[in-house]
């Protein structure tokens, strides 16, 4: 039997989750109906999932129980999500400006709610269901969420945010597969981010580190100055601490003082060119849109596997200008 | 009975083997790179796949009909069709896929050309 959208429905013999949908009238999307094309991706949100279901999918889809509805013969009951994430109850527990126009947000975590370090909730406001995407900077072994908030002068969320201490919000989600596998504790992890994109990627960093990660970690971060390095000192102080961590951090305009770690210049696709392990290497790339459009691909033309490149299909940073636009 | 085309290339292994080739060579071909450029590049993989699959004769549920209305609105010229026959042939040339099957996988591939052309 499988549940969908409130209804329960029960399988034929050697009949799949998507001959089942359709004949009960359900609209599904499909296309190849042979396990191809993945047109027909969804998730269980419980039940075993069957191996053969599975297959090409990445891995962080196949932990979070996606599977092809055109593949999938069940072998016990499952619940299907119908597209529309969770939505949980939360408050603003507090706000601190972290300079250069980026304000951390801390949320109380609604309970039993789990996620992945790296993953992302859409935020809605109650008043007017004004409703944007977040990731969350924070590990799922503490207790509150924490979110980046880059504070824009037309941002209706953003602004609405750095002073929201107190207010109700509404969390949908958690949502992506920008997440640390530890599958591979001997992998090189190339973390690549510009402005509040630095959050997601600071979950997967010390998820990786929290577990033990054995294999070498390049964590780049980009601003215009020096001041949108927003977490400068506490990353300086993990690369101390943690051999196998190398850190980049590159600004548009050279700081007063010009320590090792920093880069005048702007983050682009040399970077890629210049590291050598990028074909095994999980690659994960956050904020600017243009400029990770740009690096995913230059990535996957130098033989990196797109099941290894993980970066979010949502826009945080309004259109690239200056020092951070791709080249 | 001989073995279909899809079983002597290989099968599913082959499409896996040949698919990040393929949209690789696709995405640098400035002649028709525009095509395969999009931010959902997962999707677009999977595409390549589905298209790799029906070329070497495999499983697929493509008919002329979607196939057609697919690309009706991308306005592809003959030269542009061209470029992805020597995309495919690369690909299996690299693979070391005997020239006889090659051809095989191409005429699979040409028998939608007019569907894909709009002609």
């Amino acid at each position: 039997m499988i549940r969908f959208r409130g209804r329960s429905l029960d399988l034929r013999d050697g009949e799949t989750v998507l001959e089942c949908l359709e004949r009960s009238g359900e609209q599904v999307p499909s296309s190849c109906r042979s396990g191809v094309c993945q047109t027909c991706l969804m998730q269980a949100t419980s039940g075993d999932v069957p191996p053969e279901s599975q297959k090409g999918l990445k891995p962080t889809l196949v932990n979070q129980g996606y599977l092809l509805a055109c593949a999938c013969r069940p072998t016990s009951d499952l619940e299907l999500a119908d597209g529309t994430p969770n939505e949980v109850t939360s408050r603003v527990l507090g706000t601190r400006a972290l300079g250069a126009n980026v304000v951390q947000v801390q949320l109380e975590r609604p309970t039993g709610f789990s996620y992945d370090a790296g993953q992302f909730v859409q935020v809605v406001r109650p008043a007017d269901g004004l409703t944007r995407p977040f990731s969350l900077a924070s590990l799922p072994s503490e207790a509150g969420l924490e979110l980046h908030v880059a504070v824009r002068p037309d941002g209706n969320m953003s602004r609405w945010l750095a002073g929201a201490q107190g207010e109700p919000v509404r969390l949908r989600g958690p949502l992506g597969e920008c997440s640390y596998r530890a599958a591979d504790l001997a992998a090189s992890l190339l973390l690549i981010g510009t402005g509040t994109g630095l959050a997601p990627l600071l979950g997967v960093l010390k998820q990786a580190l929290a577990q033990g990660h054995q294999g070498p970690i390049a964590l780049h971060h980009g601003a215009e100055s020096f001041e949108g390095l927003y977490r400068w000192r506490e990353l300086c102080e993990l690369a101390e601490r943690h051999a196998n961590l190398e850190l980049f951090g590159w600004v548009g305009v050279a700081p007063p003082a010009l320590e090792p770690r920093l880069r005048v210049g702007r983050i682009d696709r040399q970077l890629l060119q210049n590291y050598a392990p990028i074909q095994h290497a999980e690659i994960y790339l956050c904020g600017n849109p243009a400029l990770v459009a740009n690096l995913k691909k230059y990535a996957y033309l130098q033989g990196a596997s797109l099941d290894r490149i993980h970066s979010d299909p949502f826009v945080t940073a309004p259109a690239p200008t200056g020092v951070l636009a791709s080249a | 009975m001989t073995a279909s085309l899809y079983e002597r290339i290989g099968g599913e292994a082959a499409v896996n083997a040949a698919v990040d080739l393929f949209y690789r060579k696709v995405l640098a071909d400035d002649r028709i790179s525009h095509y395969f450029d999009t931010v959902d590049m997962d999707g677009q993989r999977a595409k390549q796949k589905a298209f790799l699959t029906f070329a070497f004769g495999g499983p697929n549920a493509y008919s002329g009909k979607d196939m057609r209305a697919a690309h009706a609105k991308m306005k592809l010229s003959e030269s542009d069709f061209t470029a992805v026959m020597e995309n495919l042939g690369a690909t299996l040339k690299e693979l070391n896929v005997p020239d006889e099957l090659i051809g095989e996988a191409a005429g699979i591939a040409m028998s939608v050309k007019s569907d894909v052309l709009n002609t």
